[in-house]
């Protein structure tokens, strides 16, 4: 029973919940307990909060039927950029260490609203500023499908978290591709939404041109299911977008002839391992075979856009921190050393960089009225040792988030699926990214595509 | 186009401003990134787009 219940969708949880199989008690007791088996290796959780969530999990034993919400008595942990009112919320910095949240982000009150259970903080990178998932003020979370690799970052505890079984879902948050890279490095599903389709009110800022909130999870139906509680318009969030009616459901009139996916000419696929191309262009032959139109796309504007996204981002997290900079000595060399390389950047190169944005987006916007998504690897390199990815320039932190980070920059709905193992049996996580708005759809078709396959079924053997 | 001395005494300026002082291991490594990010800004700067305000993801009808 327990390795099932780790590895149950929320749906199914809920109905097991409703139909009184298990109780929320039963299984945070079975989450606790391997938190407190396997945390101390990982590094997943930076705090937990187990005596609170055995007292509050004990109480929705009484719940009747009617009373269980889509996430009542569901397990999640968040990544600690996010406040929870009387907790702290550090960054996984030792500058804010002290940092006591007076209030609940929106998200953290989605969920409490809900009644889930709030197991506790997950480690990042500290500030979130970092691709790999070193952090030496935390300690490293480590990758449960080999231990001695990174995790990715910078929502490294996060993914970590779901791929071990420590939580059923978990959220991070996606600057450069932060919940995308770790979920495809964990083998686990990670959701970035369009920007501003999650409230970011009382979230820890790393570029607010770039950030994004969003669920990781084990099934991007699963992601489907948190996101039809966290989105949605917050007039308290000046960054905040409605998705209007439309709301997250699974789509009964799907039909895969009238998606058409478009295979990248250039860029995507160039430079890039050799193990994740074949594993990614296996999946295009499939979704393929599957019915789905898969055409070509020439984007010949794509290679600006991870300088773009740099190029705006560093000088807004410069701007960010600038008051913690006075205690500069207190953090972590690789982010010290990769924020202070943003200094002297002119406000006139800065509103280049933004309008050029503009540019590079509208683009995007005018390929994209042809296609319903777009398919690629979510990174172009083999997940590395963390032995060797301490220096903030090593060509896998530099090269990481390639693929990602264009899709902050134009905002596009972007979830990473798992669709293969090396030979090392490392994971290989697809990206589908679609048009602005169109959240809905580009869930649908990965749900569709993990409908006929079972790569994020799997789990490490030494966390099963 | 300055060359890499200059751009050094650059960065050590841009550092002293704000009273942050690192061991040459430390400014070595912030002093190469730096300098990547003074490359993706030549290129970022070899085209402006006017036409457009800053930071627009919405266009017309998407």
């Amino acid at each position: 029973m327990t390795e099932k219940i780790i590895h149950t969708e929320i749906e199914k949880l809920n109905k097991l919940y409703k139909s009184k199989k298990i109780s929320p008690y039963e299984v945070f007791q079975i989450f606790s307990k391997r938190i407190n088996k396997h945390n101390k290796v990982l590094n997943a959780f930076i705090d937990i909060y187990e005596d609170e969530n055995n007292k509050f999990s004990k109480g929705l034993e009484n719940l009747d039927h009617s009373d269980f919400n889509i996430l009542t008595g569901i397990t999640v942990g968040l990544k600690d950029l996010i406040d929870l009112k009387n907790k702290y919320t550090t960054a996984g910095s030792k500058i804010l260490k002290n940092n006591l949240a007076n209030t609940n982000s929106k998200i953290t009150q989605d969920f409490i609203n809900q009644k889930s259970i709030i197991l506790g903080k997950t480690n990042l990178v500290e500030f979130a500023f970092g691709t790999l998932g070193i952090n030496t003020s935390t300690n490293t979370c480590r990758n449960p499908w080999d231990i001695k690799r990174v995790p990715g970052g910078s929502s490294s505890g996060s993914a970590v978290a779901v791929s071990a079984g420590l939580t059923t879902f978990a959220i991070g948050t996606d600057t450069g591709g932060s919940v995308r890279m770790p979920a495809s490095l964990c083998g686990i599903t990670g959701f970035k939404p369009t920007y501003g389709v999650v409230s970011r009110r009382g979230v820890l800022d790393l570029s607010w041109s770039m950030d994004h909130v969003g669920p990781m999870a084990r099934s991007a139906k699963d992601c489907l299911d948190i996101m039809s509680v966290i989105s949605g318009y917050d007039p308290k969030d000046k960054y905040s977008i409605s998705l209007g009616n439309e709301k997250f459901y699974i789509d009964e009139s799907f039909d895969r002839k009238k998606i058409k996916i478009g295979l990248p000419k250039n860029y995507f696929f160039d430079d890039i391992d050799e193990e994740i191309k074949s594993s990614v262009l296996n999946a295009v032959k499939k979704l393929s075979n599957l019915g789905y139109q898969v055409e070509e796309i020439d984007l010949p504007f794509i290679e600006e856009g991870r300088s773009l996204n740099i190029g705006v981002l560093l000088p807004e997290a410069l701007t960010i921190h600038k008051d913690y900079l006075k205690q500069y000595s207190k953090y972590s060399p690789t982010v010290i050393n990769r924020l202070l390389g943003g200094m002297g950047i002119t406000s006139e190169e800065y509103l280049s960089a933004s309008k050029n944005m503009s540019e590079f987006n509208f683009n995007m916007t005018k390929k994209m009225k042809d296609f319903d998504a777009i398919i690629s690897p979510t990174v172009p390199v083999i997940t590395p040792l963390i032995s060797e990815s301490l220096s903030p320039n090593t060509n896998e932190s530099n090269s990481m988030g390639r693929f990602t980070g264009v899709f902050n920059l134009t905002g596009q709905p972007s979830i990473s699926v798992p669709s293969g193992f090396t030979n090392k049996n490392m994971p290989i996580g697809m990206m589908l990214s679609g048009k602005i708005l169109d959240d809905n759809k580009l869930l649908n078709i990965a749900i569709d595509w993990q409908n006929h396959t079972d790569f994020h079924k799997r789990s490490p053997d030494d966390f099963n | 186009m300055k060359n890499q001395m200059e751009l050094k005494e650059i960065f050590k300026n841009h550092l002293n401003q704000k009273n942050i002082f690192l061991e040459k291991k430390s400014f070595d490594e912030a002093f190469k990134t730096f300098l990547k990010i003074r490359e993706i800004y030549t290129s970022i700067l070899s085209k402006e787009s006017n036409l457009f305000e800053p930071r627009q993801r919405m266009f017309g009808d998407n």
